[in-house]
């Protein structure tokens, strides 16, 4: 195997590692900190399963479906148990009140049944009002719907539907209406119901509202407003290359300009668009153009020798890592405003040979001097030497292997080692993967997990089918391991077109595994990931040469931007997003949902991911612990498209007693 | 003998008494069962029209299912306090029965558990009753 520069080295073979990660009676996973109580982690689900929204999944499934006659027949329904609950209630008024006599008899349970009994009436006395109220906001928005529905067809809506306005403000007004539904729910749920309840229990938050008791199993609610990801969402989709003009030369140009060497800068026509490799008829996004731009300018510091001493620690310290993060991750955001801010000036002002700068060409121009402080310590440099090592029972502790009972899950999530069939259990393997090796090494040192996850399940019949487990990004720089700046860099812009070898190197690294674990062309993988590795999955799943080797069945991710990546529809996708996290939005188009391919957008189920100073630019919700948690609730929820998903992955992989598991792994290093 | 006693149970038996109550508060606790199971019912009919998943996605569905989730957990709740009055009810009316059979005299029960029984039951132990008709609920 060869990279396209420098040599790969691949030592060993993997070996399966099934008995060293996921020995039986090892004991109960510790909890990590903050998910050890099991109501807690509970509720957490139930939020997300109560506030999942779904798109595609199922045939002719988008964003918002609408049966009004369905919703009719709804109201139906109600109006008769508005009647049900009323005659149970005539009913027990005469025995209520003989038991209110007999309670006069000196009997203690006839006094107890008695006081009960008045209790009952008082509980279906309230039903029958919370039912009619119900039914009567079913009217409302029933109408509502056929309202906006006659609006829609209306000779005004195309214009409305085609104006840029509309595509940048639609992510913040969904939202906004996201939100005030989920005060709504919370308002139900916490029973307030008069402006003193209302007075009492709701306050203000430091992004937005808490209101007591109004969170699932009698928690408090936090209902976070519109944020800087909904913002962004919007402003990455702006449309700003022209569809059939994007030839890329003048941006590569200019972006070069303010590289440290121009001529390397230069950012691939096709790789602007990421995995997809959009047709060029369509027009480029913000965040399309923006990414491949970073990944362009990235790349080029990394070549210059000016940037190459700046870039050389590999392990930085955690508050270090913590505000490079951040840095790395209002990147684009700045990227993003600075065209905004100066739109009045710039992008109607006329170029020197009198044309109009298109706006790439505006944002080209000033973007990356504004950049150049920001990025230069992220510079991706080329590797000279990787090294991809096959871990084995032998050599597993020198890979700094953990066992179960030192990779914590929540309490209440399980993961014992099979190949899951659930999104809820993916997520938990996702995070078991994360935390292969973690912690510190024997010296005290802190370890990247540079490691890629193959698991390998077998029936009684020897059908086998495989399963890829890619982890998110451990360091926010080019560091040596796999899951990095550079993994980011090579993976939106992989292209679906590429050979085996020139994958990025987490994705080379699985197929390695694959083979060490002994697929043979045609047979079945299903991929997940998260974050990056989400980004790997479907890189992967979008991939030709993977797709003709392998039927790829299924892909799930968790906080991914994958809307770039064109999947087949042999393949079932679903991609999992907190409304509140910034990265799946940094893909700039929206997810190309449809019969085979969902989205499903759940409230940020764990309120400190909220409360935490990452709370306000999304990176708290990003966390794969609470996408964890998560998880269960949408795998409870019962959703047809989640009920497809999960359908097609057990269809796909061998489940249930008789099942053998094997856990094929790989390290990568690299060299600089 | 209180003149409460002797004037309703002229001449009645503590254990016809007895087991008239029995009979008597068994029956409401019948109907506190029957309405347990029509809340049941209840409960899991607002439960299935809350899965508009497929039908209905869009803005007003996760707050109407939400209102939904509340429903069926008050109607479970109105559903649970029924059987506790049911079971309440039966313990009080062995009890209760009991207490009658054990004396000598129905006069012997005291006035208010008299008062209690005339009332209920009616001067000279007449029989029929408004809660002894078919509740009229429908599912």
């Amino acid at each position: 195997m060869s990279m396209q520069h420098g040599v790969t080295e691949v030592h060993g073979r993997a070996e399966d590692l099934q008995s060293e990660l996921f020995t039986p009676g090892s004991g109960e996973r510790p909890a990590p900190e903050g998910y050890g109580d099991p109501e807690r982690v509970a509720a957490a689900a139930e939020g997300a399963r109560t506030s999942m929204e779904v798109s595609g999944g199922v045939p002719g499934g988008t964003t918002i479906t609408v049966d009004t006659g369905a919703i009719r027949d709804v109201e139906g329904s109600l109006a008769g148990m508005v009647e049900t609950v009323g005659t149970t209630l005539a009913g027990l008024i005469p025995v209520t009140a003989e038991l209110r006599l007999w309670a006069l008899a000196g009997q203690p349970s006839l006094a107890g049944a008695g006081a009960l009994a008045e209790l009952v009436s008082g509980d279906l006395l309230g039903q029958v009002a919370g039912l009619e109220a119900t039914a009567a906001r079913l009217v409302l928005a029933r109408q509502n719907y056929e309202t906006v529905e006659r609006a829609l067809t209306s000779l005004l809506a195309g214009p409305v539907w085609g104006s840029r306005l509309y595509g940048v403000t639609r992510p913040l007004a969904r939202d906004c209406r996201r939100s005030l539904e989920d005060v709504d729910i919370a308002l139900a749920r916490a029973g307030i119901t008069s402006p003193d309840q209302f007075l009492e229990r709701v306050q203000p938050w430091q992004y937005g509202l808490i209101i007591r008791g109004g969170g699932p199993r009698g928690t408090d609610a936090l209902i976070r407003g519109p944020g800087l990801d909904d913002l962004l969402d919007g402003l990455l989709r702006h449309p700003v290359v022209p569809g059939g003009s994007a030839s890329g030369s003048y941006t590569a140009s200019r972006a070069g300009a303010d590289a440290p060497e121009p001529d390397t800068a230069a950012a691939e026509p096709d790789e602007r668009t990421g995995g997809a490799a959009s047709s060029s008829l369509r027009p480029l996004t913000l965040g399309q153009h923006a990414r491949a731009l970073a990944a362009g300018l990235l790349t080029a510091y990394g070549r210059s020798d000016k940037t190459s001493a700046g870039a050389g620690s590999p392990l930085p310290d955690a508050a270090g890592e913590e505000s490079g993060m951040i840095e790395a991750m209002l990147a684009p955001v700045v990227t993003a405003m600075l065209p905004a801010s100066l739109a009045g000036i710039t992008w109607y002002t006329r170029h020197r040979d009198g044309r109009r700068l298109t706006p790439a060409e505006a944002f080209d121009r000033g973007v990356p001097a504004a950049l150049r402080p920001a990025l230069t310590p992220r510079a991706l440099r080329e590797a000279r030497r990787e090294v991809f090592t096959g871990v084995t029972p032998a050599n597993a502790a020198r890979h700094h292997m953990t066992g179960m009972p030192e990779r914590p899950l929540p309490a209440g999530v399980r993961h014992t080692g099979a190949v899951p069939t659930t999104v809820a259990g993916t997520a938990a393997a996702l995070k078991d993967a994360k935390n292969i090796v973690s912690g510190k090494g024997p010296g005290g040192e802190q370890v990247e997990n540079s490691t890629v996850m193959v698991q390998k399940a077998t029936d009684e019949n020897g059908r086998s089918a495989y399963s890829v487990v890619l982890t998110g990004t451990e360091e926010w720089e080019d560091s040596p391991g796999v899951h990095d700046l550079k993994g980011i860099g090579q993976g939106i812009t992989a292209q679906p077109d590429a050979t085996l070898t020139e994958l990025p190197q987490a994705q080379r690294m699985a197929v390695q595994a694959l083979q060490d674990a002994g697929i043979r062309p045609g047979d079945t993988v299903v991929l997940t990931g998260h974050s990056l590795g989400g980004i790997d999955a479907a890189g992967l799943a979008a991939n030709r040469a993977f797709r003709e080797c392998y039927d790829v069945a299924a892909v799930t991710t968790f906080g991914s931007p994958v809307g770039d990546f064109k999947i087949p529809e042999e393949t079932s996708v679903m991609a999992v997003e907190h409304v509140d996290d910034v990265v799946p939005t940094l893909d700039g188009v929206p997810n190309p949902d449809s019969g085979h391919r969902s989205t499903v957008r759940v409230n940020t189920p764990y309120h400190d991911a909220l409360t935490l100073e990452q709370g306000f630019t999304g990176v708290g919700a990003h966390e794969m612990y609470v996408y964890t948690v998560g998880a269960r609730g949408i795998t409870d929820s019962g959703h047809p498209a989640v009920t497809a998903h999960e359908r097609r992955l057990a269809d796909a992989v061998p489940h249930g007693p008789g099942t053998r598991t094997e856990t094929y792994v790989y390290e990568g290093r690299e060299e600089h | 003998m209180s003149h409460l006693a002797s004037a309703v149970f002229p001449g009645a038996s503590p254990s016809v008494v007895s087991s008239l109550v029995h009979e008597r508060l068994s029956a409401v606790a019948r109907q506190y069962d029957d309405a347990a199971e029509h809340l049941a019912e209840l409960a899991s009919r607002i439960a299935s029209l809350a899965q508009t998943h497929g039908t209905w996605e869009g803005p007003g569905a996760r707050s109407f299912r939400a209102r939904a989730d509340q429903h069926e957990q008050e109607l479970r709740g109105a559903e649970y306090r029924c059987r506790e009055t049911a079971q309440l009810v039966r313990s009080g009316a062995a009890a209760l029965a009991e207490r009658i059979a054990a004396v000598e005299s129905v006069a012997q029960v005291g006035a208010p558990l008299a008062a209690a029984l005339s009332t209920v039951l009616g001067v000279g132990l007449a029989v029929g009753h408004a809660a002894s008709a078919p509740w009229g609920g429908a599912p």
